[in-house]
C-alpha cells in the first residue's frame, strides 16, 4: 500500500486564480509536499477526469500521492492513488467496495467520534479539522483547536491529517500534538512564495517525530536559528 | 447535490420503482449507478465518456446529450447506446442557448444515425406524437410532467399519444 506522506496540499482554485490544478500540482513538487488533494467542485465530470489524468501521471512520476476530493468516479477513470471523502460525499465504506483495498481512502471528521467511525469505515486516514478558523472553505462549525487535535491524536490508530488555517505561524503547535500529518491551501496558495513556505511547513512537520513527541534535534537548532 | 445525498436518493428510487418496466439512469456519475444498482449513466455536455461507462459499468445503457448533427454523429461514434437531442421546441430552461432545433432538424438527425434518438425540449404528448413521426425514438419530458396535478393522468396521455395504450 502507498505510504500516507505528512504535507498534503489542496489545489483550490476557488479562493485563487493566480495557479491552474496542474501548475499546484507542479507547486507540490517543487515544494516537496508528499500528497496532492485535486479539489474542485464545478468542473464537468469529463474535464476534471482529464485534468486528473494529467495530475495523476504527473505525481507518478514525481512519487507524490495523488489523491481527489469527493469524486470516486473519477478516482476510477483517471487511475489517481485514492480518494478524500468529506460527511456529505459518498460513505467510505460504499467507496472502499468500488475501489479495492489497494486505493487510499481518507475520511474527514469534524470530531473524535466521527474520527473513529472513519477509522472503523476503513478509511486509511482521517483528516481533522478544521483546526484554526479559515476563509479557505465555508465551515458553520467552530474551530477545534490543537486540544481536540491532540486527543483525536491519542485515540485513532489511522493516521491523522490536521486540516484547516493552518501556516508557518502555527504549525509549531499543531506539530506538537504528534500529528501524523498536514494538509494546508490557503496558507500556501496566498502565499507571495508557496514553494519556499512548503519547503518550511515540510521541515517543520517532519521535524517531528510521529509517535514520540519528540522533537528531533536537527530540527531544533533550525527553529532556533529562525 | 452532495454525492452522499445523490446516492441515497438514487438507492431511494430503485427501491419505489419496478425495474422491468422503467429504467432508472443517472447523470454523469459511474460509482452512483454502481453502487445503487441502476440501468444506465447519462452523459451531460462535458460528460463522461463512452468508454468509461463501458469499462466500469458492464451491461448499463450509456447516453449523452447532444445539441446538433454533428454532436449526435460523434457520440454514436464515441460508442453510446442513444443520444438526448434538443432542445426540439423552445422551453424556459433551454432559452439561453438559443433557438430550439425544431422537428426537421431532429429528423434529419434521426436519419442519419443508427442509435435511438430521444427527443427533448418543450415536449407535451401532441408534439411527443410529432417527434415520433419525425424518427425519434422516444421522448423526455420534464416541465410538462412535473407542472401537472396528476402526472399519472398526464403519463397516460402521452402513452396515448404515442399509441402505446
Amino acid at each position: 500500500m502507498n505510504k500516507i506522506g505528512r504535507l498534503c496540499l489542496i489545489t483550490d482554485t476557488a479562493i485563487q486564480k493566480n495557479y491552474s490544478h496542474l501548475q499546484i500540482a507542479k507547486m507540490a513538487v517543487k515544494g516537496g509536499a508528499d500528497i496532492l488533494q485535486l479539489r474542485d467542485k464545478t468542473l464537468p465530470t469529463g474535464k476534471l477526469i482529464d485534468i486528473s489524468k494529467k495530475i495523476a501521471a504527473f505525481c507518478r512520476e514525481h512519487k507524490v500521492l495523488f489523491i481527489v476530493n469527493d469524486r470516486v468516479d473519477v478516482v476510477m477513470a483517471s487511475g489517481a492513488d485514492g480518494v478524500h471523502l468529506g460527511n456529505e460525499d459518498i460513505p467510505v465504506k460504499d467507496a472502499r467496495g468500488l475501489l479495492g483495498s489497494r486505493k487510499i481512502i481518507g475520511g474527514t471528521a469534524h470530531s473524535l467520534k466521527e474520527a473513529l467511525l472513519r477509522q472503523n469505515e476503513g478509511a486509511d486516514y482521517v483528516g481533522f479539522g478544521h483546526i484554526y478558523p479559515t476563509k479557505s472553505k465555508f465551515k458553520p462549525e467552530k474551530a477545534k483547536g490543537t486540544n481536540m487535535l491532540s486527543e483525536v491524536v491519542k485515540k485513532v490508530k489511522i493516521p491523522v491529517i490536521a486540516i484547516g488555517g493552518i501556516s508557518l505561524s502555527n504549525i509549531d503547535d499543531v506539530a506538537g500534538t504528534n500529528v501524523h500529518g498536514i494538509a494546508v491551501i490557503g496558507s500556501v496558495l496566498r502565499s507571495p512564495e508557496p514553494v519556499k513556505t512548503l519547503k518550511e511547513l515540510k521541515k517543520k512537520i517532519t521535524g517531528y517525530n510521529y509517535g514520540s513527541g519528540q522533537q528531533i534535534k536537527e530540527v531544533c537548532v533550525n527553529n532556533c536559528r529562525i | 447535490m452532495p454525492a452522499g445525498e445523490l446516492l441515497r436518493l438514487a438507492l431511494d428510487i430503485r427501491k419505489k420503482v419496478n425495474r422491468k418496466v422503467t429504467k432508472i439512469i443517472v447523470n454523469d456519475r459511474i460509482d452512483i449507478a454502481m453502487l445503487a444498482g441502476l440501468s444506465g449513466v447519462h452523459s451531460v455536455t462535458d460528460g463522461i465518456s463512452a468508454d468509461y461507462i463501458r469499462k466500469f459499468c458492464r451491461g448499463m445503457i450509456s447516453g449523452k446529450s447532444v445539441h446538433s448533427l454533428k454532436e449526435a454523429l460523434h457520440a454514436e461514434k464515441a460508442g453510446y447506446d442513444y443520444v438526448l437531442y434538443g432542445p426540439v421546441f423552445r422551453t424556459p430552461a433551454k432559452v439561453k442557448y438559443g433557438k430550439p432545433q425544431g422537428l426537421r432538424k431532429l429528423n434529419e438527425v434521426c436519419s442519419r444515425i443508427e442509435i435511438p434518438v430521444i427527443a427533448v425540449g418543450g415536449i407535451n404528448p401532441a408534439r411527443a406524437k410529432k417527434c415520433i413521426d419525425a424518427g425519434a425514438h422516444g421522448v423526455a419530458a420534464i416541465r410538462d410532467l412535473f407542472n401537472t396535478s396528476n402526472i399519472k393522468a398526464k403519463l397516460s396521455e402521452y402513452k396515448i399519444a404515442l399509441g402505446e395504450l
